[in-house]
């Protein structure tokens, strides 16, 4: 390597640090202020010093209500902004670079249509059918059978691409389809089925909230999305490497069998846990990954991080419109990030055809 | 040991009296529910509704907690209500949990249709309110009404038969089945829903609406594509039903007609006098 290119490199390099940086110190400001402003009046003063007594730092003087909002509604509910925004963001990457499609995102694969399967059977025969399951995981049905759904249908997905061959992605692209369709369908006959209450319920579930955000899905999401935070970024350089094409990938060493169904796994666990705990919040695995490509480049060893990050800021801020636009009334969130994100997405499509770059 | 059991005495007589005060600040998630508060003469004690309480118009003008179905912990919370009023069906529960641990009260009434749910909605409300008088001179009221309407209803030999539409938005028409508000009160007025095969609001075939044969069409009175307005009648299938032949649509304020709130003797006179307009009325008054 030349002197002048190591110095392009070099150069690149501390280019990606600084943004991570900026980026993450910017997450943490918003995660302090989406603590801190709400419908109602806390001063951030008050909100940062029940964290800090929470934490064991300092005594509280807050009244009881406003102690409750902050750490038992406001906390765990910013936390679960953060946790799902990193989750959406790293596997609509991965999945992009698995498929080589800047269009791909989690519900290509089975993800969503799975997961809104299984809510929608627990909201319209969850009083009837699965009344037993009801008595056994209470409050947690539907997030644990949306769970259930997305990771069924993704291995399902999967199954049905796999040949002695291998894993085929354009199979896998026309399964995921035709899996969409039948849950779709699935979905279309129960929503049919519904009574007036359970469809607002439906309609509601579809348009993503952090709402029900407690401690309790904070700690059960949080260990799943942990796993996929973990373990996607080491298959960095082997993302890297499919870019080049699968044959490629297999000359450069990688098993690519392997890394596909681990990628996948992981993506199943990631997204299937957010969408139990929040809904359909569209757009964030489209447009992160996108935001960050354009600025830093497609190596997904700054990539992965980097989505991680912005999709937690994204969520964030989004939330914090979600919750103080219409105020005391709450806007579904999952409204917010498309109408934020589809205008973007368009914006970015007509400046890179006139370019050619896509 | 004798002043433990003392102070036993003295926490236990003085607790109901701090904790039992009639709340002065209330957040209303259903509008029936508002409308009773109302009615009460107790409005001063709201600080938040829904947005199903458009009634009385002045409710409307209360800060908003947003849809009853899909209302935020920290939106309610941030009104500082003592207590929050709602049905079975307003939620999430995981919400009102949240709303409950924060310290608020919530007393939840029943969401059936059904005028004991009426009764125990107005009670209930008067006594949470500490306006016990007032909540039974309101359900007196409401009961009289209702026996009025009875009175009437006790010469109908015939009763007539009617079909809700809920609306005929995007080319079909969505029809109340058994198990709603709407066909609890057709019930209420004397007539017989049309359609008793399936439950809830469903979209039925021009055939079927033909094959029902309603004499009478029921609808909520509101704008746009729910409407269908005067031209429903001249619509195909519509236009073979003995409804349509004598022109007997139906129209009336949806909260007012399916509320099952404090105007439900209103509404089940006016839809009596709509559904038996040949009703002898001076052969009841005795």
């Amino acid at each position: 390597m030349s002197a002048s290119a190591q110095l392009a490199v070099d150069a690149k390099a501390l280019k990606v640090k600084w943004s991570l940086m900026v980026l993450t110190v910017a997450m943490f400001i918003a995660l302090l202020i989406s603590v801190g402003i709400g419908p109602m009046k806390i001063s951030m003063y008050d909100a940062l010093s029940v964290i800090l007594a929470k934490a064991g730092f300092m005594e509280s003087q807050v009244s009881n209500v406003v102690h409750s909002i902050v750490s038992s509604i406001r906390l765990p509910r910013s936390l679960l902004a953060v946790l799902v925004g990193s989750s959406l963001a790293v596997c609509g990457a991965a999945m992009q670079g698995l498929f080589r499609n800047p269009l791909a995102d989690p519900g290509l694969i089975g993800v969503t249509g799975g997961a809104s399967l299984a809510a929608v059977l627990m909201i319209v025969l969850g009083g009837t059918t699965f009344s037993w399951l009801y008595s056994y995981l209470g409050d947690y049905t539907l997030m644990i059978a949306a769970f259930s759904g997305a990771f069924c249908t993704t291995m399902l997905v999967s199954k049905i691409a796999t040949t002695s061959f291998g894993t085929s992605v354009t199979s896998m692209l026309l399964a995921g389809i035709a899996i969409g369709i039948v849950t779709g369908a699935g979905v279309g006959i129960l929503t049919f089925m519904a009574d007036d209450a359970q469809l607002r319920t439906l309609t509601f579930w579809a348009m993503g909230s952090l709402g029900g955000a407690t401690w309790s899905t904070v700690l059960a999401a949080g260990t799943m999305i942990s796993i996929t935070l973990f373990c996607l970024p080491m298959h960095a350089k082997n993302l890297n490497a499919l870019l080049l094409g699968e044959s490629e990938a297999r000359h450069l060493g990688v098993n690519v069998e392997k890394v596909k169904r681990q990628i996948i796994l992981l993506a199943a666990v990631g997204v299937g846990a957010s969408v139990a705990v929040s809904g359909m919040i569209g757009f964030v695995g489209l447009i992160v990954p996108h935001i960050v490509r354009l600025t830093l480049g497609p190596d997904h060893r700054y990539l992965i991080p980097a989505c991680a990050v912005l999709g937690a800021l994204f969520l964030l801020v989004a939330d914090m419109i979600s919750r103080t636009i219409i105020a005391p009334a709450e806007l579904p969130i999952g409204l917010i990030t498309t109408i934020i994100g589809g205008p973007f997405f368009i914006a970015m499509l007509v400046s890179r055809t006139r370019s050619n770059q896509l | 040991m004798k002043i433990n059991v003392i102070w036993l005495f003295l926490c236990t007589s003085l607790m109901p009296a701090l904790v039992l005060g009639a709340p002065q600040s209330i957040v209303s998630a259903d509008g029936s529910l508002t409308e009773i508060v109302y009615a009460l003469q107790q409005q001063h004690r709201l600080v938040g509704v829904d947005t199903t309480s458009k009634y009385p118009a002045q409710a409307a003008t209360l800060p908003q907690i947003g849809y009853k179905r899909n209302i935020s912990a920290e939106g309610v919370l941030s009104l500082a209500p003592q207590v929050l009023i709602a049905t079975e069906d307003s939620g999430p529960d995981i919400i009102l949990k949240q709303i409950a641990e924060a310290g608020v009260t919530i007393e939840r009434y029943s969401a059936k249709p059904g005028l004991a749910v009426v009764r125990e909605k107005i009670q209930g409300l008067a006594k949470l309110l500490e306006v016990e008088a007032a909540g039974d001179a309101l359900w007196q009221q409401v009961s009289t009404d209702v026996a009025r309407a009875r009175a009437k209803l006790s010469q109908v030999k015939e009763p007539v038969k009617v079909m809700f539409v809920l609306s005929t938005a995007g080319g079909s028409v969505l029809a109340s089945g058994a198990d709603t508000m709407a066909d609890a009160i057709i019930g209420l007025a004397g007539g017989v829903n049309a359609i008793s095969a399936f439950t809830g609001y469903k979209p039925i075939s021009v055939e079927a609406i033909v094959s029902a044969a309603p004499d009478v069409i029921l609808m909520m009175a509101r704008g746009g594509d729910h409407g269908g307005g005067e031209d429903l009648l001249a619509r195909e299938g519509f236009k073979l039903t003995p409804a349509a032949i004598n022109n007997r649509l139906v129209k009336m304020d949806g909260m007012l007609m399916l509320g099952f709130g404090p105007r439900i003797g209103e509404a089940i006179n006016r839809l009596v006098a709509d559904f038996y307009p040949r009703l002898d009325v001076a052969a009841t008054v005795q």
